[in-house]
Formats: structure tokens, C-alpha cells, sequence
């Protein structure tokens, strides 16, 4: 069989020991810079770049394919532990792996993340070697009105995301829509809300807003009442996931694989909206949704095996046509190019050992990446017992060292700072922080595909409705909304949810 | 009369946000046409969905159930952690990585009551040197150690 | 008032002793090249390809730094203020000639004044390239076709000022075509809606048409070069189809702010000219449809940059398409 020949090709290259070790290297590098905060695997890869010229072509793919992926490993980890989400996408792990470490079940999260991140790995890799051509006409469907459909619906589906009012959350990210418009238009090159700081020009500093409302806001938590408790965690019971924790993630990770794949393909956001999706999906599924936010295993399994699915998946418009979905997939076009390989789709016929070389590498590497997770686990959960105030000038200071190494811009450390009071206030005043960061990323794309639709179809609104594709997601959007804003069902929400802490 | 009076700041403050990025988005920014929407078109779309959002919630609050207290709010970890990281960015860009490090940590340490002077020194000494090995020498971020890059 | 001038002064004075003291002793320490795009481009591949010869001719770690935003301006505008003792570069290309003509009030460098050309190293080459549904064969029926759409037809741009948008607006203004520009952040991106046919054309870098030309998911009408291009010897050139003016390549080239001394300017130069004409580096390049340059002097480039600026400004003007 041609796909069995193929594999095998790829085992053959990716086993060989220069390969084995790189990937094994990148994946570890990857883990590294995914737990630290700030420094992100665009970083790092762009870091790394120059050392890969040496390699060749195969090696040196490997190894910034194993940075990815490892990152999504890594940023998980933080997360979970200290509620600091490296990357947008582990913000939703952050929600119940954060209070699954409170009540000291910080191992089986972790657990469960590494699990379910190889499962899908593994899942979305087979896709990948299987339907990467067809795939690649379903990605080239979307165009600016079916991106704009599929964001808003996004959007609407993420107030899910919050245990408290629907409306406040919707609020947040509106007003994480209009952060993310700081910065130059790309349309016309105008300046917008950057009152004369030429650092703005390019916008707020993702990584600076993410960790300033997450973790620096959690710090002045976490100190309000030090005298009273000792925060952090209580007991820890247990390294691993227990047998019923496997049974009830077995289901979400199932989803949150298929619902990562098949948004993975699509460039920008594909990845981020799905750990969303399989957040929202989950919480409606679930017998008790009440529990999603306060320590849902299912909270953690499905969006981390969503995340690792559609990280895995974006490689396919790159692999296939050359398109990158991502920053760190344009680096890795710029590799193959100072390689001398021309990306796009004649790779896969001209280059088969590179094609199928870095797609088995990508399996090996997720085993790889379960096998170095799981016994650092023990070492991660003993990190919480370090007394709180001992741990948070460390996670002061490597927030300031990965906020700053991004573009060694010192207004990201401001950014930072005015972040964290912001987040705080915010949360003071009863708001969530998730759906604020996810309407800061998806904001500007929303805007930008808006706007390119209104071009296309000379300012006729219509066109977002007369698309199919684009009309059926619209009307989902809409039922969606309708249910959420429903009266009665707001009403039973609020007695359900209500919770200070 | 009973209202919950976190929930009308929380609704103000989106209204003033929303005045924030409406005002200037319509005064300073083209709005264009539907076709070619310029760039205020869109937030100032947003900031008028924003400042209808924070008016029904300040609204639905009034009347509502009290709002239970905001509880203590720790100033002196608030202004010493945001001055660690402000203190980082004043000194990084000049003299480099450890005088950065070193006041950010020393001043971080003694956000928490519970900090003793030595334990502080003791921390900061120890941070510093395993930040500097991991991000330095680790990552090789370029960041210089002491002085300007 | 009296302390800022006081405080520009003597930073002028530091500086000038500075650039002095270190043109003896440059290259002294690490230099930075920064390109004012997102990583991964084909300017950065090319430059890395370079600075690897230069950094060994010069005895110096160069690192390439990319700071993308606005356009290339906020990089270049970074450059425009680093301190002129040889150690901070910029990639120049196109874009950096051409928005001094789409901003005239708010750009706030001159690519003229605030910067001294070192030496160009390479150029690239852009295509005429169509959905590979659209009913056309050549150039001519390609004009055809959009004049009878009638200004539905619309035109993928990738930043305002790059070749990739002017250029096609010199080519609607000489064949009098009606077409929207769809703008987009950098060239892949609006790949997957040409692919798709959502937009009718884009002048794309030879780089990425050429693959897909190849596997049949484009159709490449012209080369915009005075000669084919090696991959795709059956794409005619912009002169052969009728368009000469539409020779409109894209160079690669490096400048440092203006005030570096001479003497390093020089040492740049001589050793970008070393290197260019290695057979490695020609073959390096060529992979990634990079043409190395001949070896020219700094007065050379200067002049080419002067020549661009003029020719973007044209274009730009004819267009109406300033921004303020």
C-alpha cells in the first residue's frame, strides 16, 4: 500500500540518529520555552534559525517542528500550576487545570494534559499522512466571509467560557476587540489609539496583556488575604490521573481531537478557536456544567487535546501549498527556503523523504514529548509546595525576562504591569479574563476579514449571507446567541453560577 | 434601596470605556463607507455595542441583590510587584540583565509579609543566577548582562 | 526648551566621538541587521544567506533581527534613530523607497537624508499570476476579460508600498484596467484567496508562483523582468507582452543611518562585494529566486535608491493612493 511505503520512508528518516536526537532536542526546547511565560516558540525558533543552516533540510525541520509542538506541551504545564498561560490557546487550560491545582489535583491535570495532547497528536498526525490534499480544498473554502462567520461564532460560542453573567462576558470581549485594534491599520496604514508612542504602532504586546491579567493579577489575589490562609495548594493527592478521571476524560479528549483537527487546517486562529470549541462543547455536554470552572477534568482533556490536534494540523496548508498559518510556520518557510526547497505542494512529490520524514517525526516526537511529560510531573507539583512567597518573585522575574525578549521593547514591560492592575480591577469587579484575551486576538482578524468581505462584494452586507458556508455559520451564531440570552435561561444561569471567591 | 453597586461600577466603566475608544475612533479616525471601511469604522461599531453592554449591566444592577464586600486589597503587593516590573524596565535597557533582575526580585520579595530581609537577599542571589544561566546561557535570549546592548 | 537642546547637543557630540573612536577599531563587537518585516520573508532567507560570508570577512557575529510593523516603518524608523558606528544595519528594499511617497506628511524618516547606502546584493522577481480557473491564456486576454467585468474584478495587494501593490497599479494605470485592491499582510496570505479565486490576479514574488504555477493551481501570464525566468522558461516577460515599464523588480540591499564613518562604509561594501560574486552564493540565492547583484559602490546604490524613489512616486502619485 502507497501510504504504508510512505510511512515507512518517514520512519526510516526520522529514526535515523541525528534526526531522532533533534527532535528529541526541539521537543525538550520546545517544553522549556512553553512553561516559561513570554518566551514562546516564535521566539525561540527565530532564535534558532541561524543554527539550523548547518543541518539539512530534514534535521533541521525536525527540530523547529519539535519547538512547536513541544511549546503546546509546555505552555500547558504553567497553566495549570501557577494560572499563567504561555500562548493564547492554554489560557482555556488555565480555567479548570488552575482550580484542579488548588484542590491539589494539580498531577492528574497535568496528567490528563499530556495524555490527551498525545492522543491527538498522534490522531491528527495520521490525518495529516492521510487527507492533507483533501483537507487543503476544504482550507481553501474559506474566504473572508466564511473567517468572519466562523470568528463571530467563536466569539458568542466562548461566553460559555464563563460561570458568571453571559452579558459581562460578552462585554469583555468587545473590550478585548477594541484593545486589539491598537495599533497600525493594515488597510490604510493609520495609527489608531497610539496617542504619539511609536512602540504602539504595533499594537498591545500579546504576551505582555496575557501574563499582566493572568498572572500578575493572580499574585495580588493570592496576597489579599495572606495573613488569614496560606494560598496555593492544599493537599496533593495522587501524581497521576485515576482511573475515573481517565474514564471521564476519555470522551472530551475523543472530541476535542476531531474538533482540533479540523480547525487546525484553517491559518489564523484555527488552533485557538478549537480549544475554545472543545471548552464550550464540554460544558454543554456535561451532566452538571456547574462544575466546568471549579475543577472539570473534561475542562482540561478536551481543549488540550483540541490544542495539540489543531497544532499538528496547521501544518498542512504550509506543507501542502506552502501557506503558513502562523508565525512560527512562516520561519519554518524561511528554513526550507535558505535550504533551497521551494514550499508548496510539489515538496510532497519532489521532496518525499522530507514530507514524510517530518510527519513521522511529529509522532515520534509526541511519544517523545508523553515519556519526558509524565515523570516531570512529580517535579512540577512539588514546585507548589514552595511556599507562595518565595514562588511569585520567580514568576515576577521570568515574566519580565520573556515579556521584554519578545521584541526587547520596553513598553511591553509597561504594557505588563498596567495589565496586571487592570486584570485585577476587572476581576474585583466580577469580570472573567478569558474571553477579554480571546476577543484581543481574534478581534483584529475579525476586523480585517470584515473588511476585506466589504471589498470583495463592494459594500454589500448580503455577501456574509448569500456565501453558504458563511450563511450556515451565521446561523448558528445566531441561534447560539439566542439561547444564551434567553431570559429564563439567564435567570436559571445566574442561580446556578453565582459564586464569589 | 438595594442595589449591586459592583456591578454599576463594572457597568460605568465600560461606558467610559466605550466613550474612551468611541469619542476618539469618531473624531480622529476616517469611518468610511461600507465598502471601503475606514479605519474607525469598526471600533467605533464596537464601542457603541460596548457602552449598550455597560449601561444593561449597571442597569440590571440596580435593584439587584447588594454586592457582597471587595474584601481587603493588598496595596503594598500591588505597588511593590508593579514597581518590580517597572523598576526591571528603567534598568534593563541601560545597565543590562542582573541590576534589572536584582531590584525586581528584591522588590518583589517584600510584597508579602512574610518576607524576611534575609530570606529575601538569599532569594534574590538565588533567582538571579539561575535566571541568568537558563535565559542567558540556556535560550541564549540577547539580553546583555550588565550595560547597554 | 533650553535643557532638550542642550541635552540633543551633547548626545550629538557623544556620538560624533563615538563613530570616530570605533571606525579604527570597527567591527568591535556583534552587529545587528535588521529587517523591517515578519520573519521567515525572502529578503531575510537572502540576508542570512549573506551576512554568513560577512560576518566572516568582517570577524563579527551578525545577527538578523526582524522588526516587522506599519509597513517596514517602524524597523527602518528603529535604524533611522540607532547610533552610527556601523553596528546597526537595515535590509533595504523596495518599500523603503516608496513610502516616503505614500506618507509625505507622517513618515518620519527620509530614506534619502536619514540613511547612507552601503551596497545592493541581490534582486527578485515578480509575477503576473491568475486564479488557474480563469478563462485566460495570455496577457492580452486577461485584459480582456477584466475590462469586461466591468470593475468587479478585484486584485490581492500585500502592504501598502510593496511591489506587490504598486506594481499593479502601474499596470492598471498602462492598460487601463478597473480593479479593487484586497490588502493583506504580507504575500501568503493572500495566496490561499487567488488560489481560491477569490481574487482575479497578483503581481506574486517569483519565489512562491513558481511551485504553484508549476503543480497547475496558478497560471503565470508574465515575468516582470526584462529576461525569463529560469524555472518557468514559457512565461513571456512584461516586455515581450507589451508593458517594458513593467520591469519592476525588487532589490535587496543594505544601509546604515546616516553619520557612519566612511572608512566602515567602505569595509561593508568591499565585503558585500566580496561575497556576491562567490559561485556558493549565487547558487544559495538562486534557490530561493534570488539573483545576486553586481558589485557596485555605495554611490551606485545610491543612486539606484534615488532612481526608485522618483519611479515609486510617479506611481504613486498617478494612483492617488497617498494616505496623508
Amino acid at each position: 500500500m502507497e501510504l504504508t511505503s510512505h510511512l515507512l520512508l518517514g520512519l526510516q528518516v526520522a529514526i535515523s540518529p541525528t534526526n531522532l536526537l533533534f527532535c528529541f532536542v526541539g521537543a525538550l526546547l520546545g517544553t522549556l520555552v512553553g512553561v516559561l511565560p513570554g518566551i514562546g516558540p516564535a521566539a525561540t525558533v527565530a532564535l534558532l534559525l541561524p543554527i539550523t543552516f548547518t543541518m539539512s533540510p530534514e534535521t533541521s525541520l525536525i527540530m523547529l517542528a519539535g519547538i512547536y509542538y513541544g511549546a503546546q506541551y509546555g505552555g500547558s504545564t504553567t497553566a495549570i500550576l501557577i494560572n499563567l498561560p504561555g500562548e493564547a490557546s492554554s489560557a482555556v487550560t488555565a480555567i479548570d487545570g488552575y482550580q484542579m491545582a488548588r484542590q491539589g489535583r494539580a498531577g492528574a491535570a497535568l496528567g490528563i494534559a499530556a495524555i490527551g495532547s498525545f492522543i491527538a497528536g498522534s490522531f491528527a498526525t495520521l490525518v495529516i499522512a492521510w487527507f492533507a490534499e483533501p483537507l487543503t480544498t476544504v482550507a481553501l473554502k474559506f474566504g473572508p466571509a466564511e473567517y468572519f462567520s466562523l470568528i463571530l461564532l467563536g466569539l458568542v460560542a466562548s461566553t460559555a467560557l464563563a460561570h458568571g453573567s453571559v452579558l459581562k462576558a460578552l462585554a469583555m470581549i468587545v473590550l478585548g476587540m477594541l484593545l486589539g485594534l491598537v495599533g497600525t491599520d493594515v488597510n490604510s496604514g493609520q495609527l489608531r489609539y497610539t496617542f504619539g508612542v511609536g512602540e504602539l504602532a504595533d499594537g498591545l504586546g500579546i504576551v505582555a496583556i496575557a501574563v499582566g491579567v493572568f498572572g500578575i493579577a493572580e499574585i495580588f489575589r493570592n496576597l489579599e488575604n495572606e495573613q488569614e490562609r496560606e494560598v496555593g495548594v492544599k493537599t496533593v493527592s495522587g501524581l497521576m490521573p485515576s482511573a475515573a478521571d481517565l474514564k471521564a476524560s476519555a470522551a472530551p479528549i475523543a472530541r476535542g481531537t476531531a474538533i482540533g483537527t479540523i480547525l487546525g487546517v484553517l491559518p489564523g486562529g484555527g488552533a485557538l478557536l478549537a480549544s475554545f470549541a472543545s471548552y464550550a462543547v464540554e460544558k454543554k455536554l456535561a451532566k452538571d456544567p456547574s462544575r466546568f470552572g471549579k475543577g472539570a477534568i473534561e475542562g482540561v482533556a478536551g481543549p488540550e487535546s483540541a490544542n495539540n490536534a489543531g497544532a499538528q494540523t496547521s501544518f498542512i496548508p504550509m506543507l501542502t501549498l506552502g501557506l503558513p498559518a502562523n508565525a512560527v510556520m512562516a520561519l519554518m518557510v524561511g528554513a526550507m527556503t535558505i535550504q533551497g526547497i521551494a514550499p508548496g505542494p510539489s515538496v510532497i512529490t519532489d521532496k518525499p523523504e522530507l514530507f514524510w520524514g517530518l510527519i513521522a517525526s511529529m509522532w515520534l516526537g509526541n511519544l517523545m514529548l508523553v515519556l519526558l511529560n509524565l515523570p516531570l510531573i512529580g517535579i512540577w507539583v512539588r514546585l507548589l509546595s514552595v511556599p507562595y512567597y518565595i514562588l511569585f518573585p520567580g514568576i515576577i522575574a521570568f515574566s519580565a525576562i520573556g515579556v521584554y525578549s519578545v521584541a526587547s521593547n520596553v513598553f511591553d514591560l509597561y504594557t505588563l504591569a498596567a495589565f496586571g492592575l487592570i486584570g485585577y480591577l476587572l476581576v474585583k469587579l466580577g469580570f472573567e479574563l478569558t474571553p477579554l484575551l480571546l476577543g484581543f486576538v481574534l478581534g483584529p482578524m475579525m476586523e480585517t476579514y470584515l473588511r476585506r468581505a466589504m471589498v470583495l462584494s463592494r459594500g454589500d452586507p448580503s455577501y456574509l449571507v448569500t456565501e453558504p458556508l458563511s450563511a450556515a455559520l451565521l446561523a448558528a451564531t445566531a441561534s447560539l446567541l439566542c439561547l444564551l440570552l434567553l431570559p429564563s435561561v439567564t435567570r436559571k444561569r445566574s442561580e446556578v453560577f453565582v459564586e464569589e471567591d | 434601596m438595594r442595589a449591586d453597586f459592583k456591578d454599576i461600577v463594572a457597568g460605568l466603566l465600560l461606558l467610559a470605556a466605550a466613550l474612551f475608544f468611541g469619542l476618539i475612533g469618531f473624531s480622529q479616525l476616517p469611518l468610511g463607507t461600507s465598502f471601503r471601511m475606514g479605519p474607525g469604522y469598526f471600533p467605533v461599531l464596537l464601542s457603541g455595542l460596548l457602552g449598550v453592554m455597560g449601561l444593561a449591566i449597571a442597569g440590571r444592577a440596580i435593584g439587584a441583590g447588594a454586592a457582597v464586600s471587595a474584601g481587603q486589597i493588598p496595596w503594598r503587593g500591588i505597588v511593590l510587584t508593579s514597581g518590580a516590573t517597572i523598576g526591571f524596565a528603567l534598568l534593563v535597557p541601560r545597565y543590562g540583565l542582573v541590576p534589572a533582575l536584582v531590584v525586581a526580585i528584591l522588590l518583589s520579595a517584600f510584597a508579602s509579609r512574610r518576607m524576611t530581609p534575609a530570606l529575601a537577599l538569599a532569594l534574590t542571589a538565588g533567582l538571579t543566577a539561575f535566571c541568568i544561566l537558563l535565559f542567558r546561557y540556556g535560550l541564549g535570549v540577547p539580553i546583555p548582562l550588565l550595560g547597554a546592548p | 526648551m533650553l535643557k532638550t537642546i542642550l541635552a540633543a547637543t551633547s548626545g550629538l557630540a557623544l556620538a560624533v566621538i563615538a563613530a570616530t573612536a570605533s571606525a579604527q577599531s570597527w567591527p568591535d563587537r556583534q552587529i545587528r541587521m535588521i529587517i523591517p518585516f515578519p520573519p521567515g520573508g525572502q529578503q531575510e532567507v537572502a540576508s542570512r544567506i549573506l551576512v554568513e560570508k560577512l560576518s566572516a570577512e568582517l570577524g563579527q557575529p551578525i545577527i538578523i533581527e526582524s522588526r516587522p510593523g506599519a509597513d517596514g516603518n517602524v524597523g527602518t524608523e528603529a535604524v533611522a534613530k540607532s547610533t552610527p558606528d556601523g553596528n546597526t544595519w537595515l535590509g533595504s528594499s523596495v518599500p523603503f523607497t516608496t513610502q516616503v511617497a505614500l506618507h509625505p506628511k507622517s513618515l518620519r524618516y527620509s530614506p534619502t537624508k536619514d540613511f547612507a547606502p552601503v551596497a545592493t546584493f541581490g534582486t527578485t522577481t515578480f509575477m503576473f499570476t491568475v486564479p488557474a480557473e480563469l478563462p485566460v491564456k495570455d496577457l492580452k486576454e486577461f485584459i480582456a476579460y477584466i475590462k469586461a467585468q466591468k470593475g468587479k474584478a478585484s486584485y490581492a495587494g500585500s502592504g501598502r508600498g510593496s511591489v506587490v501593490h504598486l506594481a499593479t497599479e502601474k499596470f492598471k494605470q498602462s492598460a487601463g484596467l478597473e480593479m479593487e485592491m484586497i490588502p493583506y499582510a504580507g504575500q501568503p496570505p493572500a495566496i490561499s484567496d487567488l488560489l481560491a479565486g477569490r481574487v482575479q490576479f497578483m503581481a506574486l514574488g517569483s519565489v512562491f508562483a513558481a511551485p504553484l504555477v508549476k503543480a497547475g493551481k496558478l497560471k503565470a501570464l508574465a515575468v516582470m523582468d526584462t529576461k525569463r525566468n529560469a524555472e518557468l522558461p514559457d512565461v513571456p516577460t512584461v516586455v515581450e507582452a507589451g508593458y517594458p515599464d513593467l520591469a519592476l523588480k525588487s532589490f535587496f540591499g543594505i544601509h546604515v543611518p546616516k553619520g557612519t564613518p566612511e572608512a566602515v562604509i567602505q569595509r561593508i561594501n568591499a565585503a558585500v562585494n566580496k561575497a556576491i560574486v562567490m559561485p556558493e552564493i549565487a547558487e544559495r540565492f538562486a534557490k530561493s529566486n534570488v539573483d545576486a547583484a553586481e558589485p557596485n559602490t555605495p554611490q551606485q546604490y545610491g543612486a539606484l535608491i534615488e532612481q526608485q524613489v522618483a519611479l515609486w512616486a510617479g506611481i504613486v502619485k498617478a494612483a492617488g493612493i497617498e494616505t496623508d
